[in-house]
């Protein structure tokens, strides 16, 4: 990091208070709203110069008149920008989770407790490329939007800056203020898109993958690494013609309800990428809640009994999302 | 079913007139601008070329008709060859794309052409900046206080303009946009006019002014011919106010003198050659002197006027003010701005009683074989009286006394035009007579001159101004006599003795029904009241307005206490005085405190009153659980007091609004008072 890039954090930590995220219900204050000439302002200005020398230049007292009006408007306009943004409350709202690669919503609401109309406000991330929000806050009421953030991997992922900007009313200054909520929301590992059938309780043999269901045969699927040899239907193997793009294919079983599912992450080939195996660990959670079977859970110290609820759902995608992220949260978020 | 799908063509119809909305908004905007832009190509239609104005509001229109139609803005390849052809005309016009009129032109060429290239938000600003560009430019044309309305409302539609763009989602009412406008501009007011008076202002010009900058306007010009001054008598143009700060002369006596013309060709009247020269005029006085404050218009030429006669010449700010060899005043500079001015004059005067015979010689001069008939009239006078003044009065008898009129539409004369004026036509303006006059005199072997200035001035009973007009302009002689010097003879005062005691209106008898109407006017007592009212506005708006500049800002300062010459001091008094005034105008804007309602007063009351026994409340903490928590502490009576007050607090907090809330306040307030 080269000393002009620190300089420009100090600037915005300074300067434009931009720290730590915070909690709770946030005030736009006179301290955190600021304004600088939009570029139509300068080049306002560049107006204003030109029309006070024309004036001279000609003796026109009504040209003065005209340049002091004009200016006396900006300056106004500035008081008026200000205070379409100052004495804003911001609140963020709780954003449910999502699974890697969805979009996470975060509910912002902003409450006009004045009886000011606020109008055109652009509310969106404090990043170039982010497409802002318009709204418009009618005097004591409030706006509820939802930011929209691209998640890109499991773990937390926390909100960016946000940024309030406005150029109401003659759009020649910008009034901005920065906000960076405490607000963050759980991503879960994508699911795997076409996983292996589900893993049956080990039997007493404890070979693992013993399937009590077998026999009812419900079909066949291409081959998904991890599928037990004992399930490849040759039958169909021999009729594939791999150099053609096939590939090998593995028997279905509707596995019978008498067994119990157990998600055991130790029992995964541990030659298979880890994220992969809490991939295909989520659709596996996501299938038993589909087909209503009670799954028992293991993550290495983490095991939680069979059951079939909403709570245990949500505790094992947890624990799938948060597993081994200790050392790198917040490497999801942008601060 | 049937409600499901009722609800759906609802959405999808709500939606519709949504997008309409939308849609509509957007040109209605569009339409807001190209009106604020034609407002202010109106203000330019008088000075303006009229292709100019009729391509400008033609490249306007076609902008209305595509916003209205919904078409697309013409392309590139159409609009260049359209301002390719228009700056061709403006060049060939104007044969430069410098100086004033072709500047104002091409900019309102160039702000019609962009309303046809609007693409962005950038665009919108370069319009409404070229906009307020160009009111300004009107301000060259005439700064009256009809085109500062007019600038002012344009003004207010740009800006209405400029802010209806900045909407996003919502659009609120056009009413509504006009209030935030209108409040703008209530506190920018302020402001204004302080920068107006105290904000540093430099003299201009800073570079040098184009030639067209000044243009040749109507008055009195350096030579008289007939039809001069006649032309004259229809300009209601204003030439100079006075007021008289102490006498007020009689009106036969109100003579403004400005052109003294020596010479004769048979036709016209030129200065003598002397008037370029610079010298003190011989001038003795009797009686009380006449002070004057004279505001002058600007004419773009040299004069300066006073009450005849003026004792000492005026002190004019770095004109470069004099009076030259014949005792008329003079400005070294062209008067380009409204100058106000003292002199004193005296109505009683003699002036050069004594003159050096080449000055009788060419006061005498009279062109060879011109006028035959006049010379043989003056002789047979010269021999029928025996001295000068006789002469005179004889003269003006017959002026007088012959069948002479006075109109402003003569028929014309021949080469010999004062023989036809003396003995044919007998019709004529002051020119003529006085011309006639002069003749005569000269042809019986007096010294005489032709003078032109403005004679008499409308009192303007509003504002005690005295107003003189281009319609006053006259011409009258000036006799030389021994002794006596040179003498004022006014032969028009002979057969329109009106001219010179009231004012030209009355002398004139107009026909037809703009007579009707004209008479109407100038008769009327109610027309004639408002006209003072409004010409004595203008003279404040001239007074207060258009005639500050750097002299009358330093003495500001001064009687602020501050002086030109400390700049710093001045500055940072300007600063302050500029932070005080923003902070008095942004107070109530910026305040932003929510006022409690007035039980939440009357429980804050409560809490500070419990404060001070040594009782605070937590923040979280609700009223309920206050009072609960300290009960213990209270005595019994204390006690219910507080829980009487909690409860009704919390009623007219929580519960339903209730008809006797009024009665529970007050109710509220009492039990306040009792605890202690």
């Amino acid at each position: 990091m080269n000393v002009i890039q620190q300089l420009k954090i100090t600037w915005q930590r300074v300067i434009f208070l931009e720290k730590k995220p915070e909690p709770g219900e946030v005030i736009l204050n006179q301290r955190r709203v600021f304004t600088v000439p939009s570029k139509p302002g300068l080049f306002f200005v560049f107006m204003l110069v030109i029309l006070f020398l024309a004036s001279t230049n000609y003796n026109l007292n009504l040209g003065f008149a005209m340049t002091f009006l004009l200016a006396g408007l900006a300056v106004i306009n500035a008081l008026f920008t200000f205070r379409n943004l100052a004495y804003l409350h911001l609140n963020a709202g709780v954003c449910s989770p999502i699974f890697a690669g969805d979009i996470a919503e975060f509910p912002i609401i902003i409450r006009n407790k004045h009886r000011l109309p606020r109008y055109a406000l652009h509310v969106g991330f404090n990043r170039s490329d982010s497409v802002a929000h318009v709204i418009d806050i009618n005097a004591q009421e409030s706006v509820q939007l939802r930011l929209q953030v691209q998640s890109q991997q499991r773990g937390y992922l926390s909100i960016p800056r946000i940024r309030l900007q406005t150029g109401f009313p003659l759009g020649l200054l910008r009034a901005w203020s920065t906000w960076l909520p405490d607000a963050k929301t759980l991503v879960y590992p994508t699911p795997e898109s076409d996983p292996p059938a589900l893993p049956l309780s080990p039997s007493d043999d404890g070979t693992g993958f013993q399937n009590n269901g077998d026999e009812d045969f419900a079909g066949v699927r291409s081959y998904q690494s991890g599928d037990p040899l004992k399930h490849l239907s040759w039958k169909h193997i021999a009729r594939v013609d791999l150099e053609a793009g096939g590939s090998l294919v593995s028997k279905l079983f509707s596995g019978g309800v008498q067994g119990e599912v157990l998600l055991d992450f130790a029992a995964l080939n541990p030659q298979l990428d880890l994220e992969l195996r809490l991939s295909r660990m989520t659709a596996w959670i996501l299938e038993a809640e589909r087909h209503g079977l009670a799954y028992g859970f293991k993550l290495d110290a983490i095991d939680y009994p069979p059951a079939l609820n909403e709570a245990h759902q949500s505790a094992c995608l947890r624990a799938l999302a948060l597993y081994a992220q200790d050392e790198k949260r917040g490497a999801n978020g942008h601060e | 079913m049937v409600m499901n799908n009722s609800k759906v063509h609802d959405t999808g119809f709500a939606k519709f007139t949504l997008f309409w909305r939308r849609l509509s908004r957007e040109k209605v905007d569009t339409l807001l601008l190209v009106f604020a832009c034609l407002f202010v190509v109106s203000n330019h239609l008088d000075s303006t070329a009229a292709w100019v104005n009729s391509s400008a509001i033609f490249l306007m229109l076609w902008r209305v008709w595509l916003t209205f139609s919904g078409r697309q803005l013409p392309s590139r390849w159409l609009l260049l060859p359209i301002a390719i052809l228009l700056m061709g005309g403006i060049f060939w016009q104007f044969r430069s794309f410098l100086g004033r009129e072709a500047g104002v032109a091409m900019l309102l060429l160039l702000l019609s052409c962009k309303m046809l290239e609007m693409h962005a938000k950038r665009d919108l600003f370069v319009v409404i900046f070229l906009g307020f560009f160009l009111l300004l430019t009107s301000f060259l044309e005439s700064q009256s206080l009809g085109t500062a309305f007019q600038v002012l409302l344009s003004s207010f539609f740009l800006l209405l303009a400029q802010l209806s763009f900045q909407f996003v989602e919502k659009m609120p009412s056009v009413w509504v946009r006009c209030k935030i406008i209108f409040k703008m501009l209530a506190l920018a007011a302020p402001l204004t006019l302080v920068s107006f008076y105290l904000f540093p202002r430099i003299q201009g010009p800073l570079w040098g002014l184009p030639s067209d900058a000044k243009i040749a306007r109507s008055g009195l010009s350096d030579s008289m011919s007939p039809g001069n001054i006649s032309k004259l008598a229809m300009s209601d143009e204003l030439v100079f106010r006075v007021k008289f700060l102490k006498d007020t002369p009689a009106k036969s006596d109100m003579y403004w003198r400005a052109i003294i013309l020596s010479q004769f060709d048979g036709r016209n009247w030129t200065p003598s050659p002397q008037a370029n020269l610079q010298n003190s005029i011989k001038l003795a006085v009797s009686g009380p002197a006449i002070t004057q404050e004279i505001t002058l218009e600007p004419g773009n030429n040299h004069y300066l006027f006073g009450l005849d006669a003026v004792a000492a010449t005026p002190a004019v700010e770095d004109l470069g003010a004099y009076s030259n060899a014949v005792g008329e005043i003079r400005s070294k500079l062209a008067i380009n701005k409204r100058i106000r001015y003292q002199v004193a004059s005296h109505v009683r005067y003699r002036l050069h009683s004594d003159i050096d015979t080449e000055q009788i010689q060419l006061n005498l001069s009279l062109p060879r074989d011109t006028n035959p008939e006049t010379r043989q009239f003056a002789q047979k006078l010269q021999q029928s009286y025996p001295d000068q003044r006789s002469r005179i009065d004889a003269t003006l008898r017959y002026f007088r006394e012959e069948k002479f009129y006075y109109t402003l539409e003569p028929p014309l004369l021949g080469r010999n035009s004062v023989d036809d004026f003396l003995f044919s036509t007998r019709a004529g303006f002051c020119e003529h007579y006085s011309s006639a006059f002069v003749v005569i005199m000269r042809a019986m072997g007096i010294p005489a001159r032709v003078v032109t200035g403005y004679q008499g001035g409308l009192l303007n009973t509003r504002d005690g101004y005295y107003e003189v007009k281009q319609s006053d302009a006259h011409a009258w002689a000036e006799v030389w006599l021994e002794r006596d010097g040179w003498v004022r003879v006014d032969p028009t005062a002979a057969v329109a003795p009106n001219r010179i005691l009231k004012n030209l209106d009355f002398t004139q008898k107009n026909t037809g029904f703009a007579g009707v109407v004209g008479e109407f006017i100038t008769q009327n007592s109610w027309v004639n009241e408002a006209r003072m009212r409004w010409s004595a506005v203008n003279n404040a708006w001239n007074q207060w307005v258009l005639d500050y500049n750097q002299s009358k800002q330093e003495s500001l300062w001064q009687s602020l206490g501050l002086s030109s010459i400390n700049w710093e001091r001045t500055i940072l008094t300007i600063f302050i005085l500029g932070i005080i005034l923003l902070a008095v105008l942004a107070a109530p804007l910026l305040s932003f405190k929510t006022k409690l309602a007035v039980h939440d007063r009357l429980y804050q009351k409560l809490c500070k009153k419990l404060h001070r026994l040594g009782l605070q409340a937590a923040i979280h903490e609700p009223p309920a659980s206050f009072a609960r928590r300290i009960a213990s502490q209270l005595s019994a009576s204390q006690k219910i007091i507080l829980e009487e007050f909690v409860a009704i607090y919390l009623r007219l907090k929580y519960g339903r609004p209730e008809e006797n809330a009024h009665e529970k306040i007050q109710q509220l307030s009492m039990l306040l008072k009792k605890i202690k």
